[in-house]
């Protein structure tokens, strides 16, 4: 049991090993022979994307209905929120257009 | 470097999408059914409509008492818990996607195509370097209370659980019941018990 708790990567460890696998396989068929492989990553890519959408309503719902704010308080998170992502999207850009000229 | 047949995604919409207008934006928030968001998985428009319900249920149980708010919030609760199971299940496999979607575009067009992906994740992690610290650091040294060495002390175990359900959303729940006895989630400022759980003020 102990031998199997061991053989348990984190996530991104086990994400950094398949990159390696897909590279050597890659590798080792080319010529697009595996090529047909990529629809099984799009696949389940496609089913994480179904399910991420009735998660996150549920998710929304709960916490709206759970959190105790006043208006004030409220309104003044959903400032600094927009505020914080108009930031992060003018940096997103900028960044762009400063690598990707074109 | 332009790769023989390979269109990266996140290049190709502005040619796509053409020109945008405020009235082209503003028809992406006009879905055809109440439905349509779910069909169409579109995930700004979800969480809208979330938002909205989220209200319209506080405004109905305003009048009913803060034990029927309760009950509705964890009866949300019991519902997430079904795709959340499912998502556990589907990001378990995202290692096997990931092995077949690069040995399927490795075999397509070679080690070349790595060569554009650094160049696009470099950026990226320098994206979100700039904006923890500007902007992350302008709230905490400029606004905050707190000094730097004393936030980051602070938010340790926090940063460290979100990450972990970052990768793991499904477990979200677990992760709190789990680390409950520990005595920090106090401090995180959860309380409650059972699968439900809610922020104090």
């Amino acid at each position: 049991m102990k031998q199997l708790a061991r053989l348990r990567f984190s996530l991104p460890a086990q994400i950094l090993l398949a990159v390696a696998a897909g590279v050597g396989l890659g590798v080792f068929f080319p010529n697009s022979e595996l090529k047909p492989l990529s629809e099984v990553g799009r696949l389940i890519i496609h089913w994480v994307k179904l399910v991420a959408g009735p998660f996150l309503f549920l998710t929304v719902v709960a916490a709206v209905v759970q959190v105790r704010l006043t208006v004030g308080h409220g309104l003044r998170v959903v400032f600094i929120a927009l505020l914080n992502t108009a930031i992060a999207i003018a940096l997103g850009m900028g960044l762009a257009k400063a690598f990707w000229p074109t | 470097m332009k790769i023989e047949g390979f269109v990266p995604s996140a290049v190709a919409p502005t040619e796509a999408l053409g020109r945008l207008s405020f009235a082209s934006w503003l028809k992406t928030f006009m879905p055809s059914s109440l439905m349509a968001p779910f069909v169409n998985n579109e995930i700004l428009l979800i969480a809208l409509m979330a938002l909205v319900t989220g209200l319209a249920l506080r405004q109905l149980g305003q009048n009913r008492g803060e034990s029927y708010l309760q009950g509705l919030a964890e009866k949300c609760e019991r519902w997430r818990a079904l795709p959340g199971v499912w998502l556990t299940w589907l990001i378990a496999l995202i290692p096997l996607a990931v092995a077949a979607v690069v040995a399927g575009a490795v075999s397509e067009f070679g080690l070349s195509i790595f060569a554009a992906l650094f160049r696009y994740v470099g950026v990226v992690i320098l994206g979100f370097i700039l904006q923890i610290v500007i902007v992350y650091g302008f709230w905490v040294i400029r606004r905050g209370t707190l000094q730097l060495a004393g936030f980051l002390a602070s938010c340790a175990s926090a940063c460290s659980l979100c990450l972990r359900c970052q990768f793991q959303p499904g477990d979200l729940a677990a992760h709190i019941e789990g680390i409950k006895g520990s005595g920090r989630v106090r401090k995180l400022g959860f309380s409650g018990s059972g699968s439900g759980h809610k922020f104090e003020q």
